[in-house]
């Protein structure tokens, strides 16, 4: 079960993933996202990961098509706030080197305008 | 504890249950609990992929015990005869723009337990995954 919000943190737009990030979830969240960045004029996204509570590598895939999107398009793309276990998923699988990882959104939103 | 699936995506929600019932049956930690979901799912879904393929009907069976300090999970199927566990790693070091967006389960699988091995048996593929519980 994954649910996704809509947000705004300081001008940035803000995605709020709350639930489980997987294989059965992930193309419900690839569909959305797509379509967010269809319509979205801003620069930047924050995926607010406070309240996801679980990550596999098909979320992971989800963030990385997402950055890859971002890149060709000169947009940026953040992570804030993942939990404990997000996080380490996140390290081991390498994913902390190449996206941007703030531990909040706060914190995110004041990178991601500079 | 043993848990029956059947070749579909949608299973992993039944495969989440399973793991959160037999947690708290055994007093595991949400990391240990966590660490497991993860593997279990990325060897389901290869299975469901790679296996039997999507939409074929097929089985996965899932023995989940207590063995002293670890847990062991025992998973088979009955598709072609397949070890998922010598697929390379991805190259961690390599950027966005070309880093392969597949290949990334395997990894974690290794990352996050202790031993695992695959054989086969007969007809079936039999991966057993260890995990120490602290």
């Amino acid at each position: 079960m994954l649910t996704i919000n809509e947000e705004n943190e300081d001008g940035v737009s803000v995605c709020v993933l709350r639930g489980r990030l997987d294989g059965n979830t992930s193309d419900e969240a690839d569909q959305y996202l797509q379509q967010w960045e269809g319509k979205e004029t801003r620069d930047g996204l924050i995926f607010d990961l406070s309240e996801l509570d679980y990550l596999s590598s098909a979320g992971l895939r989800i963030f990385l098509m997402c950055a890859k999107r971002a890149k060709s398009q000169n947009r940026k793309i953040a992570l804030a706030a993942p939990s404990d276990t997000v996080k380490q998923v996140l390290t081991i699988s390498g994913f902390a080197a190449i996206l941007e990882i703030f531990p909040d959104r706060a914190s995110a939103a004041k990178a991601l305008v500079q | 504890m043993h848990l029956e699936f059947a070749n579909s995506l949608s299973e992993l929600v039944r495969l989440a249950h399973g793991l959160e019932d037999f947690a708290k049956t055994e007093g595991l930690s949400a990391e240990v609990t966590s660490a497991l979901n993860l593997a279990l799912e990325e060897l389901m879904t290869n299975i469901h992929s790679h296996g039997y393929g999507p939409g074929v009907d097929g089985g996965i069976w899932l023995d989940l015990q207590r063995d002293g300090e670890q847990v062991k999970a025992v998973l088979r199927d009955k598709a072609a005869a397949f070890n998922p566990l010598q697929a390379p790693a991805p190259d961690p070091s390599s950027p966005v723009e070309t880093r392969p967006v597949g290949g990334l389960g395997i990894h974690l699988v290794k990352e996050l337990m202790d031993d695992w091995d695959y054989r086969r048996e007969g007809s079936e593929n039999v991966i057993t995954l260890r995990k120490n519980v602290r």
